[in-house]
């Protein structure tokens, strides 16, 4: 009997060491994915404008530090954190800082208004992502989702949940010393127009 | 039955064979659109709860099934497609985790745990004989199992009981308080170095915060950096907006005197660098910097070295002065009596 006792012995030590391994993730949402995105080089896109006046290629970007955020009209994060954002573009246009922000499931129209109603920066870039493809490269879970893109093309800064100015500003002041500011949880996220 | 009957049957059996063919064929799925079904149901619907994106009916997954198809269309192979994927949405993206890698475990558990139960089962089924000690089978099913005592009982109890309060206090160990904001690490973690704050950011801070009257503060300290670079023309709407909101606070005070500087030492006004200087002095009589700056407007804009003097002196006399800013005073009083111009 004594193999039933050593494997009693094993499953028992066996089940401390998972309940140790899942402590550990204790505090962690596990919903996070950490972004594969995170040290690569983001995605190239050719995205029609919001406005409809023309395509965007973000080849025109190349050698600048950029911010690309994700956001819709029905997403109630987005709202807060919108003036942040135009606030911010308008302030780093001078240091070659380009935020880029990319309507998320939504009519031109309406991200247009939601633009009026909450903010827009002359020196922001808004996009509309026809079918989805901009968020798939970027592999958006829920927005508000805000990527930061270093000068050498490199994915270097995730934030999910509404950003605010200081996180925004200080973020990129970070990536602009060279810094990689890596992912962070920020707030809540909408998948969908449903919510 | 006739041998026409016969053959009239066996036309309509072929007839109604042929069609149920042709119907078969039209309606059957195109093999591409299987393809595509059968890729889709490996992945995972990203805003869904455990739905595939073939199964999803929402926007995201239909986007992905889209993209998918399109792959296909272009002659992608389904690993092409998959990793291109999961290079945005990494292994999570994965219904069924992959037999290799970190999940290679996850299939291999169950089946190592399957071999060592059945080995144990066999070792218990089948018990060695022992061809030197053979006893008859009565008296063995006697003392195969002797009923444990309570003491052992007691000490297994014992044991566990330690295990488990300590498996418990181990685990707490690990527990860690999870911020209200949700912050984890990374970006923009709690403490921020005030000097590591670029001017754009407090610019942008300040422009999303415009309603709140707390942001004087920061507008001040953005607008004495600019002060300090002798960048007057971006200090000057900041300090014009402090007066804007309170003019009797304390921040006023100090944008009416750097204001009152920056016009005499950017414009050369000096009569009105000393009204907007007497202003600050007005709400805070006596306060050392408006002082001081007003006796280098006195010194400088009107060669009036002796007023300059007798201020330059009030402002040493004054306390809590920092010591380099106590040297520079005591520089230019000292510069002053002796009637030097100003530098």
């Amino acid at each position: 009997m004594k193999a039933v006792r050593w494997a009693a012995i094993g499953v028992v030590i066996l089940s401390v060491g998972l309940a140790l391994i899942f402590a550990n993730r204790f505090g962690e949402d596990p919903n996070l994915v950490p972004s594969p995105l995170l040290g690569q080089t983001a995605p190239s896109l050719t995205l029609p404008l919001l406005d409809g006046s023309g395509t965007f290629d973000s080849a025109a970007l190349d050698g600048k530090v950029v911010v690309v955020n994700f956001f819709a009209s029905w997403c109630i994060p987005c709202r807060e954190e919108q003036p942040d954002l135009s606030a911010a573009a308008t302030a780093f246009a001078d240091r070659d800082v380009v935020i880029v922000e990319i309507a998320y499931q939504d009519e031109a129209d309406t991200a247009l208004a939601f633009l009026d109603e909450f903010g827009r920066s002359e020196a922001a870039v808004y996009l509309a992502d026809p079918g989805g493809r901009a968020a798939i490269a970027y592999g958006v879970f829920g927005i508000p989702e805000t990527f930061f893109v270093a000068t050498d093309g490199t994915v270097v800064g995730k934030a999910i949940g509404a950003t605010d100015a200081l996180t925004l500003g200080t973020t990129i002041d970070a990536v602009l010393r060279g810094e990689r500011p890596g992912q962070d949880v920020l707030g809540d996220t909408f998948t969908g127009p449903a919510g | 039955m006739s041998e026409t009957v016969r053959n009239r049957i066996a036309w309509i059996i072929t007839a109604a064979l042929a069609v149920f063919v042709l119907v078969f064929t039209l309606t059957a799925p195109d093999p591409q659109e299987d393809r595509a079904r059968a890729l889709g149901s490996l992945i995972r619907c990203p805003v869904c709860q455990g739905e595939s994106i073939a199964d999803s009916p929402s926007q995201t997954a239909r986007d992905m099934m889209d993209l998918v198809q399109q792959r296909i269309d272009q002659g992608l192979s389904d690993e092409q497609i998959l990793d291109e994927l999961l290079a945005s949405y990494s292994g999570a993206l994965l219904l069924v985790p992959p037999l290799a890698g970190a999940t290679l475990w996850v299939w291999l558990a169950p089946i190592g745990a399957l071999a060592i139960g059945l080995v144990l089962v066999a070792r218990r089924v089948r018990p060695a004989p022992d061809p030197l000690r053979a006893t008859p089978r009565a008296e063995q099913v006697g003392t195969a199992r002797p009923p444990r005592s309570k003491r052992r009982i007691a000490i297994g109890a014992l044991v566990l009981l330690v295990a488990g309060a300590g498996a418990l206090v181990a685990v707490g160990q690990f527990r860690q308080a999870r911020a209200d904001d949700g912050l984890l690490s990374g970006i923009a973690g709690g403490e921020v170095d005030p000097d590591s704050i670029s001017n754009e950011t407090l610019e942008a801070v300040i422009a999303a915060n415009l309603d709140n009257p707390e942001i004087d503060g920061m507008r001040l300290a953005l607008a004495n950096r600019y002060f300090e670079e002798r960048n007057y023309q971006k200090a000057f709407p900041h300090y014009q907006a402090i007066l804007d909101g309170d003019p009797t606070s304390i921040q006023a005070t100090e944008a009416y005197t750097r204001l009152g500087w920056m016009v005499y030492d950017g414009n050369g006004e000096v009569d009105l660098g000393l009204s907007l200087i007497d202003n600050a002095l007005e709400i805070a009589p006596g306060d050392p910097f408006a002082n001081y700056l007003k006796g280098r407007v006195l010194w400088c804009g009107r060669e009036d070295n002796e007023e300059a003097a007798a201020i330059f002196t009030e402002v040493l006399a004054a306390s809590g002065l920092d010591d380099a800013v106590r040297q520079q005073v005591a520089d230019d009083l000292a510069a002053a009596s002796s009637g030097e111009t100003c530098l």
